[in-house]
C-alpha cells in the first residue's frame, strides 16, 4: 500500500487547452500541473464548465484530434512526453497505458457489436492475442468485473445489459491492457446509489490488485470521500486548491472549496438555511481580470480583483490572496 | 386503510394507485410494466413529503399520476377530498390551479421559442387570473419573488443558466398559487453551488405561502434537509414511510437501510466496515418478484418473503412493508 513514495506514473506539467469561438478564444483549462503515483487515486473535483472533463480528454490526446483547439503543455507517462507522440503511437497509449471509463456507458459503447467483441479488440489490437485467447482473456475479465456467466454475457449486445452492467463492461475493455493509469470521468454519475456503491469498490478493489493509479473526474464530493487519496479543486479552468483528502475536507483553504463542501453536505446553518455561493461561474468570454471566483467570493478584497493569485507550493497547494487560515 | 389515508385536512392523497404500462410487441402479446402497485399517501398542507427511491421504482410516473399528466390505471387521487379524474373532466383548471409541476430539466421544460415572461405569463393568461393590461407587472412580481430581476421577462431561455431556468419554472408553478408544487428531482441537473440557492428558495417560498411540496428525490443528504416526512419506494411500492425525524434516528426496511447506507456521505469514516452493498440489481418492473419484491436481494428474506406479500404496518413510529420488520426494529434500536 505505500506506493505513494515512487516516482509519479503520470505527470501533467502546465496544461492549458484553448477553443477558438465566433466570439472570441475560449481558454477552457489553464496551466493545470499535477502528478499521480502508482496505487493512488487523484480526484479533479469541480462543477460543470470548470474543465476538468477537457482536461482528462486532453491527456489521452482525444481532444486535439476533433476540434481545433489548441493544446500546450506537457503530459508524462513514465516520463514519456504524450504530446510529441505521433498518432499512432497515441492509439497505442490509449487503451495500453491508459484506460479511460466515461460518464454514460451507453454512449461509448458500440451498440451493433457485441460486448465481448469489444473486449476482445482491443486485447487483439493491443496485445496482439489470437482471436481464441482474446476470447479468453475477455471472459475472465467479464468474470474480474463481476458480471455473472461471463461466458453467455460474451455474446450479448450493450442494450441487453442494464446501466450497472454496462459500466462494469466499460471497466473490462478499460483494464484489458492492464494499463498504469485509469481515467475515470463521472464513472457513476449515471447510476443509482447502491450499484454506485458496487462499481466504487469494484475500482477500488481492482486499484489495489492492480496497482494502477486512478485519476477520477467527478462534481460529487461524496463519492471523493469515499474512494480518493488526494483532491485538486478546478474552478473555471484553474486548480485553485490540492490537498490530502481528509486534510481538505477538515479545513479547506479556498473559500470555493469551503463553498462547495458546505453545499454538499446540504447542513443548515443556525438560521436554518443552507449556505450559498451567491452567483454563478463567470462565463469563460468574461472572465474576470484578477482571481475568477472574486465576484462570488466572501474574502474578495481589492487586491483580488487586480491580478490572479498563483498556486502555492508543496503537498497542500492553494491558489487564493486571502485563503483561509488553516491550523498546521 | 393506513392512518395517512384518512382524509381529513389533506390537500392531496393517492388511494391504493396502480399505473400499469402495456409495452406493445409487434407480434402481438404484449407485456405489462407495473409502474406503480398499490400506493397510499396523504400530503398535509404546508408540508414537505419526499419520495425517494433508484431509477425504476416508480417515483416520476407518481408525480405524474399526482399531478393528472397520467391517469391510475385503478385508484385515485383526491384533491382536497374530491375525486381528481373526475375534477380533470369536468373542471381541469380547478386541479391545475391547485397541483403544479416543476420538472427536473430546466433546458427541456420551458419552451425555447418564448420569451420568459410568456411563459409565466401563461397560467395566468390562461386561468384568467388577471388582467392583461396588468400581466406584465405580475409576472415581474413573481420573478422578484423567486429572485430574477424583471430584466428578464423579454429575455429567451437560452440567455439564462441552469439555476436561472429552474427559478423561471418554479415562477411559473407559482403563477397561478398553488397549494401543492410537485418537484421532480428539481435540484440534481445543476451544479452543486447553485442546489443550495434553489432548495433555500424552495424553503422560503413554503414559509411565505405555506405550498406543500412533494419532493421526488434520489439525493439522501438532500431529502434529510428538505423533508418532514420521507416515504421509500422499491418497484412500485412504498416500503416505508414515516416523519423524517423519526426516520433519522434509524430505518428499519432492509432496502431503506441499503439505500441510505449505499449513497457516500462525506465525514463517515472511510475505511471502517461499511455496510456491504446490496448485491444484484433491481428486478425488472416487467415480472416484480412474488411475494416481497425485495425479497430477491434481501440479506434477511426467508420462505415466507418468496411468497407472501407485506403489508404496510405500523411500527416504530413509521409504516414498514417487511414481515420481520419486529426483529429489524429490535435489531436497529436495541443497541
Amino acid at each position: 500500500m505505500t506506493h505513494s513514495a515512487a516516482r509519479p506514473v503520470l505527470a501533467v506539467e502546465d496544461l492549458s487547452v484553448t477553443f477558438p469561438t465566433s466570439h472570441g478564444a475560449v481558454k477552457a483549462v489553464s496551466g493545470l500541473s499535477f502528478t499521480l503515483s502508482a496505487g493512488e487515486t487523484l480526484a479533479i473535483v469541480g462543477e460543470s464548465g470548470c474543465g476538468k472533463s477537457t482536461a482528462a480528454m486532453s491527456i489521452i490526446g482525444l481532444l486535439a484530434m476533433r476540434s481545433r483547439c489548441h493544446v500546450s503543455g506537457r503530459v508524462l507517462l513514465e516520463g514519456q512526453d504524450l504530446m510529441s507522440l505521433s498518432a499512432q503511437a497515441m492509439r497505442g497509449v490509449r487503451g495500453g497505458g491508459i484506460g479511460m471509463i466515461f460518464q454514460d456507458p451507453m454512449m461509448a459503447l458500440n451498440p451493433v457489436f457485441t460486448i465481448g467483441w469489444q473486449i476482445a479488440e482491443s486485447l487483439r489490437l493491443h496485445r496482439g492475442l489470437s482471436a481464441g485467447a482474446a476470447r479468453r482473456r475477455a471472459i475472465e475479465l467479464l468474470d474480474l468485473v463481476g458480471i455473472p456467466s461471463p461466458a453467455e454475457r460474451y455474446d450479448q449486445y450493450p442494450h441487453n445489459l442494464s446501466g450497472g452492467m454496462r459500466q462494469r463492461v466499460m471497466i473490462a475493455i478499460a483494464l484489458a491492457c492492464e494499463p498504469k493509469v485509469l481515467i475515470a470521468d463521472e464513472p457513476t454519475t449515471a447510476l443509482d446509489v447502491t450499484i454506485q456503491a458496487q462499481v466504487l469498490k469494484l475500482i477500488e478493489r481492482l486499484k489495489t490488485e492492480l496497482g494502477m493509479a486512478v485519476l477520477l473526474i467527478t462534481h460529487d464530493l461524496g463519492v471523493v470521500w469515499e474512494v480518493a487519496d488526494r483532491v485538486a479543486v478546478m474552478y473555471a479552468g484553474r486548480k485553485v486548491e490540492e490537498a490530502p483528502v481528509t486534510e481538505l475536507f477538515q479545513a479547506p483553504a479556498h473559500p470555493y472549496s469551503q463553498g462547495l463542501l458546505r453545499a454538499a453536505r446540504w447542513q443548515d446553518d443556525a438560521s436554518g438555511r443552507l449556505p450559498e455561493i451567491g452567483g454563478a461561474v463567470p462565463s469563460p468570454l468574461r472572465m474576470p481580470k484578477g482571481c475568477s471566483f472574486a465576484p462570488r467570493c466572501h474574502r474578495a478584497m481589492a487586491d483580488c480583483a487586480l491580478a490572479p493569485p498563483g498556486l502555492t507550493g508543496g503537498a497542500r497547494q492553494v491558489a487564493c490572496h486571502h485563503p483561509e487560515p488553516v491550523a498546521a | 386503510m393506513t392512518e395517512q389515508g384518512n382524509s381529513s385536512g389533506a390537500v392531496l392523497e393517492a388511494r391504493n394507485l396502480v399505473k400499469e404500462y402495456r409495452v406493445g410487441s409487434a407480434f402481438g402479446g404484449g407485456r405489462t410494466v407495473h409502474a406503480l402497485s398499490g400506493v397510499d399517501l396523504a400530503v398535509n398542507p404546508g408540508e414537505t413529503l419526499a419520495v425517494v427511491g433508484e431509477s425504476g421504482c416508480g417515483k416520476s410516473t407518481l408525480a405524474r399520476c399526482l399531478t393528472g399528466l397520467r391517469d391510475p390505471t385503478s385508484g385515485h387521487v383526491l384533491l382536497d377530498g374530491a375525486d381528481a379524474g373526475a375534477m380533470l373532466n369536468s373542471d381541469a383548471g380547478r386541479f391545475r390551479r391547485a397541483v403544479q409541476i416543476v420538472f427536473q430539466d430546466p433546458y427541456a421544460s420551458l419552451n425555447p421559442r418564448r420569451t420568459i415572461g410568456q411563459s409565466i405569463g401563461d397560467g395566468l393568461r390562461l386561468h384568467r387570473l388577471c388582467a392583461r393590461s396588468q400581466r406584465r407587472a405580475r409576472v415581474g412580481e413573481l420573478l422578484s419573488r423567486v429572485g430574477l430581476s424583471d430584466d428578464y421577462l423579454d429575455r429567451y431561455p437560452h440567455e439564462l443558466s441552469g439555476g436561472q431556468r429552474q427559478r423561471v419554472a418554479i415562477a411559473r408553478a407559482l403563477a397561478v398559487s398553488p397549494r401543492l408544487i410537485v418537484c421532480d428531482e428539481p435540484v440534481s441537473a445543476l451544479d452543486v453551488s447553485v442546489q443550495a440557492q434553489i432548495i433555500n428558495l424552495l424553503n422560503d417560498l413554503q414559509e411565505q405561502s405555506g405550498v406543500a411540496y412533494v419532493f421526488i428525490s434520489h439525493n439522501l443528504a438532500l431529502v434529510r434537509h428538505i423533508s418532514d416526512r420521507i416515504a421509500v419506494m422499491y418497484l412500485g411500492q412504498i416500503v416505508e414511510i414515516g416523519d423524517a425525524a423519526i426516520l433519522g434516528q434509524g430505518l428499519v426496511h432492509p432496502y431503506s437501510q441499503a439505500l441510505f447506507g449505499a449513497s457516500p456521505e462525506i465525514g463517515r469514516s472511510r475505511n471502517t466496515a461499511r455496510a456491504k452493498p446490496l448485491e444484484g440489481e433491481v428486478p425488472s418492473p416487467l415480472d416484480p418478484p412474488s411475494g416481497c419484491r425485495f425479497h430477491t436481494r434481501c440479506p434477511f428474506a426467508q420462505e415466507r418473503c418468496m411468497s407472501e406479500m407485506p403489508a404496510l404496518r405500523q411500527i416504530a413510529g413509521r409504516e414498514v412493508r417487511c414481515h420481520r420488520a419486529e426483529e429489524l426494529a429490535g435489531m436497529q434500536f436495541a443497541a
